[in-house]
């Protein structure tokens, strides 16, 4: 976008036609392309950027704007590395020191320096020609068969993401279906970010704690706790429950693959939200009338018995 | 608070690895067709389709456990893939083909889903 511009905006009446175009997306993102440009031009446009509330010109504000045929142009193109001076009129003309790599050209009494596309290096051997030209814009390494390729993931789980079953409410007690904590009847707070439910046991009852569980684990039960008064912190989120990088230091004595699994410890944090959450899910349990039994419910563990087929069994 | 004694009871459903997939004289060992307990008509069988299946057997050599340790206990996961027939009866694949001596032996359906498969139980 920014090498478009540069030399519609030298040639003026050449690329007439083309310059609304290339002005085009400038308009468009004035700020964006104060970040792209180079140094010289990118504080001319800060500054503007800065002076006024920047709003995107339209194509006819920008085509008044453009000087007439006769003026000189304020030039804006810049080669790369090397910073353009404009040279006074009495300077004679072809002494400005050039650097490598770079060559000059003149457009009537301007001198524009461009840097060169090689550079002629000299190198060694007998046989080997003395210098070898060396681009200094080097090709791609790899030219691909298709750009911007999207490449589809072929093990997509094909069930809606965002959809939840609609049997699983905040407040439902839902069975854990497998994991450490199976067979245990949870109480399902709310969906994350990610997908995943939020439950917890209580904990105290029966030594589930705040976790993630993907609702694939989950059969809920037709029973429903009011939650509705309870508040579960905003802190309590995806962030809250990822697993910390194990970190390897380099100068590791041992075997890598040694077995260093540290057995897993409660943070206080973690205690402190659990032990708040569960007081307000108990006192939420006690203000129901079937309380004892509900903890009575919680506390115990799910299991399949003969004749109860989970095809015809109403959860 | 939960008895430190009772663990969970069984989760999963109770299956019995009927045979192949197979016409009269050709038998193809890619699918597997099961009979799942209490599951008797087209209706009850659709609401395993999805679900997982293992089979569980016992070998001589102990192998390492995902959980830790090792165990004599080896398993081949797979899942329910459709209705067979109008009886409850369903098909399943599994990671590789059931062996043979599985037939008449017990297969286990979880009540969780393949996550890659296209039906979530509506409940």
């Amino acid at each position: 976008m920014v090498e478009t511009k540069k030399p519609a905006a030298t040639k003026k009446a050449e690329k007439a036609p083309a310059k609304p175009k290339a002005e085009k997306p400038k308009a468009e993102k004035p700020k964006a392309d104060a970040k792209a440009a180079k140094p010289k031009v990118a504080k001319a446009v800060a500054k503007d950027v800065k002076a006024k509330p920047v709003k995107p010109k339209t194509k006819l504000e920008l085509l008044r704007e453009r000087k007439p045929k006769g003026t000189k142009p304020k030039d804006k193109t810049k080669p790369k590395p090397v910073k353009e001076k404009k040279p006074k009129q009495k300077e004679p003309l072809g002494k400005k020191p050039l650097k490598a790599g770079c060559y000059r050209i003149w457009k009537g009494k301007k001198e524009i320096i461009r840097r060169k596309n090689y550079i002629v290096k000299p190198i060694g051997g007998a046989n080997n020609g003395n210098a070898r030209r060396v681009l200094q814009n080097k090709r791609p390494a790899y030219y691909a068969a298709q750009l911007n390729k999207k490449y589809i993931s072929k093990r997509k789980p094909k069930t809606n993401f965002k959809r939840l079953r609609p049997s699983i409410t905040p407040g439902t007690v839902c069975i854990i279906v497998a994991g450490v904590h199976k067979g245990k009847k949870v109480v399902f707070l709310k969906r994350l970010v990610s997908g995943l439910c939020l439950v917890t046991g209580p904990f105290k009852i029966n030594a589930c704690p705040l976790r993630r569980v993907n609702q694939i684990y989950l059969i809920a039960t037709a029973t429903k706790l009011d939650i509705s008064k309870v508040e579960i912190p905003k802190h309590i989120n995806d962030r809250y429950f990822r697993r910390g990088k194990t970190v390897r230091s380099k100068k590791e004595e041992g075997d890598i693959f040694g077995q260093k699994t540290e057995k897993y410890v409660a943070s206080e944090q973690r205690k402190k939200d659990q032990e708040a959450l569960d007081a307000q899910l108990i006192t939420a349990i006690k203000e129901r009338e079937d309380k004892k039994m509900f903890f009575g419910y919680l506390g115990s563990y799910f299991g399949l018995r003969n004749r109860m087929y989970p095809h015809i069994m109403k959860f | 608070m939960v008895k430190k004694g009772t663990g969970p009871g069984r989760l999963y459903a109770r299956a019995v690895f009927t045979g192949y997939k197979r016409g009269q004289r050709n038998q193809y060992e890619n699918t597997a067709l099961l009979k799942i307990e209490g599951c008797k008509n087209k209706d009850d069988g659709k609401f395993y389709v999805g679900k997982r299946a293992v089979y569980v057997y016992k070998c001589k050599n102990k192998t390492s456990v995902p959980t830790g340790g090792k165990s004599r206990l080896r398993v081949l996961w797979g899942k329910v893939t459709r209705i067979h027939g109008n009886s409850g009866c369903v098909r399943a694949k599994f990671s590789s083909n059931l062996p043979a001596t599985a037939m008449g032996k017990r297969i286990r359906v979880d009540q969780r889903v393949d996550m890659f498969c296209e039906c979530l139980h509506v409940d």
